[in-house]
């Protein structure tokens, strides 16, 4: 198994983990210390550089540092579906929990998720995204975690709903 | 002191996150987009002992200032979206299906999904070096800039040329009309210091102009017979 091997491994993980980190990768990889570090952002770039062909780059998941595999931004507008495999009605909901956090100075509730949702019952979505690791629940309140960042560009998503909103309210 | 390589590159790395501090500054960059040369710039950055502590320090200043940009940015961007058009917006019964379109989702790599022939032949394909094609430059020579060289008659040589035709005329009257051109060569260079080599050259030279003249066959040349005579 060469390294490209292992990367390709470690940046499509899905599941409870997406993506690697670094020290994951370096561990993987049997890189050590500063200089391992450097050696593998060198064969990230190397890596990315050469995925490109395919439609695919290297990305990194601000929110939590995690890197992983997504599409070219051309590709990616070209075939627009949501990574809840098709799922429209968890990815409304989910949207649902993204604008009650932007509305609310505080963690939203689930009934405030629930009116913007429009739906008399949204407990199966919630449990459906606290599955895939998107949300925490607690005392009825819905907490984001840092894996929404391999779901959606948060900040362009902010950008474009108060151009939305400029425009149409 | 001359500067290693990695304070060169702590140098550049240090001046690319200054203007791009400043770019933010001056409006010119957006802080919420991410810092593009930021990997490239740490990849080449070998943390050694040969870089300066205070310029490490003035790394990280930059860094936090563009941090600051970035955090300010946000937080502007979120408290400019108006509540009451949030409000006409949530109040829209079809608020949501209208908003599907601008959602900027982020799809990661499925590789299960893929089929195995499809998989093996990226990973082939990886391993092999992509070569750089060819590029095609048109020059504009109408805005070249092309260096003429004007060699102008090399004064010196002349006057050597001219010290020389004294020199002979004046061993040739005091010894005899004809002289080996060895001895001629070693009296010169005796009497001029100018080097041997110089002198033969100078002599072909008042030999094709007509100065000297050289006699004896290209045998006898060999032999070390030719004798020179002033015309």
């Amino acid at each position: 198994m060469n390294e490209f091997q292992i990367l390709s491994y470690l940046l499509s993980r899905r599941g409870d983990i997406i993506g690697a980190d670094e020290n994951t990768m370096m561990k993987k990889l049997g890189l050590k210390g500063d200089e391992g570090l450097h050696q593998l952002y060198a064969l990230l770039d190397s890596y990315s550089n050469k995925i490109e062909i395919f439609g695919l780059k290297v990305e990194r998941n601000p929110l939590n540092g995690y890197w992983f595999l997504t599409y070219l931004d051309e590709l990616g507008e070209l075939t627009t579906v949501n990574p809840f495999s098709g799922r429209t009605r968890i990815a409304m909901t989910f949207i649902s929990i993204l604008i009650a956090a932007i509305c609310n100075d505080t963690t939203p509730s689930m009934e405030e998720i629930k009116k913007i949702r429009k739906k008399k019952d949204i407990t199966r979505d919630l449990k459906d995204l606290e599955e895939l690791g998107l949300i925490e629940i607690e005392k009825g309140l819905v907490r984001l975690t840092e894996k929404v960042g391999f779901y959606i560009d948060v900040i362009k998503f902010l950008e474009k709903f108060k151009q939305y909103l400029e425009k149409n309210y | 002191m001359k500067k290693g390589t990695s304070q060169l590159t702590l140098d550049y790395f240090s001046g690319q996150l200054k203007n791009i501090k400043n770019n933010i500054k001056e409006g010119k960059e957006d802080p919420l987009l991410p810092l593009k040369d930021y990997i490239d710039a740490f990849n080449q950055l070998k943390i050694k002992k040969d870089t300066k502590l205070t310029d490490s320090i003035d790394v990280f200043h930059s860094l936090c200032d563009i941090f600051d940009y970035k955090v300010s940015a946000f937080k502007s961007l979120l408290y400019s979206i108006s509540s009451d058009k949030i409000q006409s917006f949530l109040d829209d019964d079809e608020c949501l299906e209208k908003i599907v379109d601008i959602i900027p989702w982020v799809s990661t790599v499925d590789l299960v999904r893929m089929s195995n022939q499809f998989l093996s032949h990226i990973l082939v394909m990886m391993e092999k070096e992509r070569k750089e094609l060819p590029s095609c430059v048109i020059d504009d020579y109408n805005k070249q800039e092309i260096e003429f060289i004007l060699h102008i008659e090399d004064k010196l040589f002349s006057e050597q040329k001219k010290a020389i035709i004294k020199e002979i005329s004046s061993v040739l009257s005091e010894k005899s009309s004809k002289m080996n051109i060895n001895e001629i060569i070693g009296l010169l260079d005796e009497k001029m210091k100018l080097g041997k080599v110089r002198i033969f050259v100078i002599l072909l030279h008042l030999i094709q102009d007509g100065n000297l003249e050289l006699t004896g066959t290209a045998e006898k040349a060999v032999s070390k017979n030719n004798m020179v005579a002033l015309s």
